[in-house]
């Protein structure tokens, strides 16, 4: 290279950095005499901004008037790093470093956070050497999460000094009111108490009122522009139970408060202020003493069959008011409240018995015998049958293959046989009777016919029926996630199966078997349209919603889901095989209801389920028990008084996976126990609510405005 | 002006510098304005209404001794090298340590002493005659101090509280940045590397890289620097140094090689580094973001920038006076925000002021470099002065909201001890090879 070419090099770079310099000059050039006035302007002026106030979210009572769920102050301590100095850090010497190394010292002590051995005033000063050291922030509020006081500390000073910090969250109420009194010699600290959710029930209302979570992403991003009442990502939202069903209800409208600050970020004054609207209170249905008396008594009846699942439900016939309802295993609602604790979550979640799915209105299960009051109804109703009409059951009937009918003989010898559950037969039988010993194969023929002799409903009729008693779809309960069960049809076994559909199904659906699916409320639903002369409620569990002065904005309406269209008289007949279940000595359920002090009708189900095991040689097959049986649930459904029906239930027992469980050994006995507490404890006009109390709503959380106190203007 | 040429003549020249006392006289008149400026800095600050701390002068006083103590020595011992370098960071040393006097007193007797210790350094290397033929021959162990600091720069990433730790803290007062002096010996090796293996750069075929291997030996700096870069990137963290880092390289493959290709290939690699940090790291991410919208983060990433550039604006053209503005709502203004506090004080003419003492340094370091007698001193006098021009436009820039922010200091002016050495060990290198320029062209 020559010394020309250097010296043209030399002059190329040196004439590069002149023209950077001079760029350089020309963006000062902007900002201090162009755009000097308004950067002027900008830093002398306050911004007013808008600042959010949550709004409390509504209570909720039972029957009574208890509380079920309410706001509990949580107490958070906030720390403004500007207030602890009260001069600039810069020229901080050895006494201020000491005096806020042991100012903080005092805090930690005070909130009990860790803090590291050693010489506090020298950690304190590495920390803020070393958050100097970097220009821009790391995330503040993880450092204050991980109990790190000196590092975030730091950072804030530094950064953004006044802005807030959370330094420690879900402080204990005593604590926090010590806090307070010390804080007054603490410039800066803050205790801020916000409200959280408190149930006081614990599991017992698991399900029923669900919880509520941080709010999920996809749920912010469904908002529009055009949303009203906006959630804010640091929000919280019901995601289960009531908490989810009634969240419009219960959220409440978020206050706004106009702020003005000045160009660092300090409080000058609130120019308006629109309160938030707390969240509505709800009044459920559901009556605390008995939904609890149903938990032990489901809960000792599980225990007693070795069953680990388990539903019992209670409504009012006449409005479709659940009074109760269970779903075993549970979960203690409180764990979701605040920062879940993630151990506790995990065992929660992973548990094979799923506590927090609702078995109520989300588990679907084979109804077995109970099913029988469906086609009873229906074919009474199409004339299939009247009271009169009676069908042999000889314990075993023969169903000729239907693939080889051109030839009778061998469509004979290939027959395909159906049993009752009793093996020497019931004999002649009526619908009455029918219903009282649950007789199968009175069904089989009642719902697929029997060769020439007897005519049935037919699976199309079938199938109708059951969704005119609500099966096959949802009930419309303001829960989320119940399932709509399953009713089997002749194009749905083709789809899914590629199978042709047999009377054999049309026999299995009879008798609840095969493929039809139902939900415990969905069979309850069902058994109040018996009770009630055919009408189906939306199954309903807050009878009033109040705002917070206590004017009423919702009242109870009983809501009708569908009417079966059955006649009254027919239902009756319905009626009178289910009391016969119970009242006649010979009736399924008459062991568990001897004595008992009100007319009952029930109709018992056990009903066979498939838990699918791989045999040895490596083909399927349900599991049994030890005598090849299948295995069983137990179901009880079942309306009291008789004459004049206050409330219907369910109950109903998952298999325990080992033996045969007998609705009628199992399930009645535990709908009993329920219908004994119900008529002996409760007055009878206790299914009427009791006149709301005044709503105790707990006043909007305290705002301790982060620096309302005067600093002298200019160091 | 080749390697070959210099290899048949290898013994140095050192037994011809000039010595014997000579009046230096432009630097004599020279140096009366910084002494000047900084005296009257510190008489200004003491009128101050208000001012609570002891009254003192006595940092202008030792400013003033050792620039006279200096200018005495170099007049005695090497009365050819340059008289404008040193009046000129004096004036930025003075500006300095007026500003850190107002907005940080409590450090002030720490910047002077690194002063001291810096001058001492700084006139040591000028009257090393051997200086820079040790640090062309021995250029490979240059390497070792270097890669002794990046790995102290490196493993500091992974105690305590893990990565963005850039201060190896000796005692809790006491610390020294690693990559402060590693960036000067980089420069010399560079140089050395470069000068040397010149040949190869110039003749290499970069479109045939299997005929001619030669591209192993240029590749192998270009990957080298950038890997560096990358890690100070990702496990210190260290936005500034890597930037600057890479600059240096681009810088100094520019002046030392013909080959436009290399450079634009260098540059691309950059960009690349750019590229993917942006795009991997959200720190270098949240960088950009809060350098295109600082108003969005003012509660957060973007105070400190906001806060800089009201306080700049607050200045106007001829500012708001010494110690008559707020430049105390600037993080880390005395540090790598100084330049916020001058444009708020002194104004739009103070902040010309600066860069128009970089520019002269600029020109003169050049002017040096072109005297230099041979093209390794010519390379190592262009690249440092380069080194010191780009780190003032990279923190200058930065903190105008021209490209995003980078934690580096304004050499001379910022406070930092480490910074301020590095800075007079510079000029000292610079110096001594100002000495050499009228020895015979080798």
């Amino acid at each position: 290279m020559t010394q020309q070419q250097v010296r043209q090099r030399l002059f190329l770079f040196q004439v590069l950095v002149v023209l950077a310099f001079g760029l350089l000059t020309v963006q000062l050039w902007r900002i201090q005499v162009l755009g000097g006035s308004t950067y002027q302007t900008l830093s002398q002026q306050n911004s007013i901004a808008p600042e959010t106030i949550d709004a409390p979210r509504g209570v909720i009572y039972d029957r009574q008037g208890r509380i079920v769920v309410r706001n509990r102050p949580s107490f958070r301590a906030t720390l403004l790093p500007a207030r602890v100095v009260n001069e600039t850090w810069l020229l901080w010497g050895e006494e201020e470093w000491r005096r806020a190394g042991s100012m903080l010292t005092e805090v930690a002590e005070l909130l009990q956070i860790p803090l590291p051995a050693g010489n506090h005033t020298s950690q304190l000063r590495a920390a803020f050497n070393q958050a100097s050291g970097q220009l821009l922030s790391e995330d503040i509020d993880k450092l204050c999460q991980a109990g790190k006081l000196f590092e975030c500390f730091s950072e804030a000073l530094i950064t953004a000094p006044y802005r807030p910090i959370t330094i420690q969250k879900d402080i204990p109420r005593d604590a926090a009111f010590t806090v307070m009194e010390h804080s007054i010699n603490l410039p800066g600290l803050t205790i801020v108490s916000e409200s959280q959710r408190e149930y006081l029930y614990g599991s017992l209302y698991a399900h029923l009122l669900g919880y509520e979570l941080p709010i999920p992403k996809e749920r912010l991003e469904r908002q529009t522009r055009f949303t009203t009442n906006r959630y804010l990502p640091t929000d919280r939202i019901g995601v289960a139970g009531i908490e989810s069903g009634y969240e419009e209800a219960l959220r409440g409208t978020r206050g706004v408060r106009t702020v003005e600050r000045n160009v660092v970020g300090r409080q000058v004054r609130v120019i308006e202020q629109q309160p938030a609207i707390p969240g509505h209170n709800l009044f459920l249905t559901i009556d605390s003493e008995l939904q609890k008396v149903i938990t032990e008594v489901l809960q000792e009846g599980l225990n007693g069959v070795g069953s680990l699942e388990g539903v019992a439900i209670v409504m009012n016939p006449n409005t479709g008011e659940v009074l109760a309802m269970v779903s075993l295993p549970a979960y203690d609602n409180n764990l979701f409240v605040g920062t879940i604790d993630p151990t506790q979550f995990q065992q929660l979640s992973e548990n094979p018995q799923k506590p927090m799915f609702n078995r109520a209105i989300s588990g679907v299960y084979p109804p077995g015998s109970i099913f029988k009051i469906i086609p009873a109804a229906g074919a009474l109703a199409d004339g299939i049958i009247d009271r009169t009409t009676t069908i042999k059951d000889p314990g075993i009937i023969y169903l000729p293959n239907e693939n080889v009918l051109n030839d009778p003989a061998l469509a004979m010898e290939l027959a395909q046989p159906f049993v009752c559950w009793l093996e020497t037969g019931h004999g002649d039988e009526n619908v009455v009777d029918a219903l009282a010993h649950s007789c199968d194969v009175f069904f089989y023929e009642v719902g697929g016919g029997y060769l020439d002799q007897f005519r049935g409903l037919g699976d199309v009729a079938l199938a109708k029926w059951a969704v005119a008693f609500g099966l096959g779809e949802p009930t419309r309960i303001r829960l989320p996630g119940e399932s709509s069960g399953h009713v089997p049809t002749r194009q749905w076994k083709r789809l899914s199966k590629q199978e042709s559909w047999v009377t054999g199904d049309t026999y299995n659906m009879s008798i609840g078997q095969g493929d039809v699916l139902v939900t415990p409320l969905q069979i309850l639903n069902a058994t109040t349209a018996i009770a009630n002369g055919g009408t189906l409620y939306e199954p309903q569990l807050v009878y009033q919603i109040q705002d917070a002065q206590g004017n009423v904005v919702q009242s109870f309406q009983p809501r009708v889901l569908r009417r079966a269209n059955v006649p009254a008289e027919h239902l009756a007949i319905v009626a009178e095989g289910m009391h016969g279940a119970t009242s006649w000595e010979d009736g399924t359920a008459r062991i568990s209801f001897r004595d008992v002090a009100v007319s009952v009708a029930g109709k018992t189900g056990t009903a066979e389920y498939c838990p699918v095991i791989t045999k040895e040689d490596g083909t399927f097959d349900c599991k049994r028990d030890k005598d090849g049986n299948q295995l069983t649930h137990a179901w009880f459904t079942a309306f009291a008084p008789y004459e004049n029906p206050e409330i219907a239930l369910v109950v109903f027992v998952h298999g325990n996976g080992e033996t045969v469980i007998q609705g009628s050994e199992v399930a009645a006995p535990i709908a009993r126990r329920i219908i004994d507490y119900y008529f002996s404890q409760r007055p009878l006009d206790s299914a009427r609510p009791v006149p709301p109390p005044p709503t105790p709503t707990m006043p909007p959380p305290v705002e301790v405005s982060p620096a309302v106190a005067p600093i002298q203007e200019e160091p | 002006m080749t390697a070959t040429a210099k290899l048949q003549n290898p013994e140095p020249t050192a037994g011809t510098l000039a010595v014997g006392f000579r009046w230096r006289a432009r630097e004599f008149f020279l140096l009366l304005f910084p002494v000047a400026l900084t005296a009257l800095g510190f008489y200004v600050l003491q009128q101050l209404e208000g001012r609570v701390d002891v009254e003192r002068y006595w940092p202008a006083i030792v400013l003033g001794v050792a620039a006279l103590v200096m200018h005495l020595i170099l007049c005695w011992k090497a009365p050819d090298a340059d008289e404008m370098l040193l009046p000129i960071t004096l004036m930025m040393n003075g500006m300095g340590l007026v500003m850190i006097e107002r907005l940080a007193s409590n450090f002030t007797v720490r910047q002077t002493s690194s002063m001291i210790i810096g001058m001492l350094v700084c006139l040591a290397l000028t009257l090393w005659n051997e200086g820079p033929r040790y640090a062309e021959r021995y250029r490979y162990t240059l390497i070792l101090p270097g890669i002794l600091l990046l790995t102290v720069g490196l493993v500091l990433s992974f105690v305590g509280e893990g990565p963005g730790r850039s201060v190896l803290a000796i005692t809790d007062r006491f610390g020294i940045q690693p990559s402060e002096p590693l960036k000067l010996l980089l420069v010399l090796f560079l140089a050395g590397f470069l000068d040397f293996h010149r040949e190869k750069f110039a003749t290499v075929r970069l479109t045939h890289p299997f005929q001619d291997r030669r591209w192993l030996w240029v590749f192998i700096p270009l990957l080298g620097m950038w890997g560096i870069s990358m890690l100070l990137l990702i496990l210190q963290r260290d936005l500034g140094a890597a930037l600057l880092f890479f600059t240096i390289f681009l810088v100094l493959a520019y002046l030392a090689t013909q080959r436009i290709d290399y450079v634009a290939l260098s540059l691309g690699f950059f960009m690349l580094g750019a590229f993917v940090a942006y795009q991997a790291l959200s720190y270098v991410a949240t960088r950009f973001e809060v350098w295109l919208d600082p108003w969005s983060f003012n509660q957060g990433a973007g105070y400190q920038l906001i806060q800089a550039l009201l306080a700049v604006a607050h200045g106007g053209v001829f500012g708001q006076g010494l110690g008559q503005g707020f430049p105390g709502f600037v993080p880390v203004v005395h540090s790598d925000f100084i330049l916020a506090a001058i444009g708020e004080e002194w104004g739009l003419a103070g902040i010309l002021a600066v860069i128009g003492l970089y520019l002269i340094f600029l020109l003169r370091g050049f002017y040096v470099a072109m005297r230099a007698p041979d093209s390794f001193e010519q390379l190592v006098a262009a690249g440092l002065t380069a080194l010191l021009c780009m780190q003032a436009l990279i923190i200058m820039a930065g903190s105008l909201k021209l490209v995003p922010l980078t934690g580096i200091t304004l050499p001379f002016i910022s406070y930092g001890g480490t910074s301020l050495m590095t800075s007079y060990a510079l000029l000292g290198m610079v110096l001594r090879i100002s000495r050499d320029r009228n020895l015979e062209p080798v």
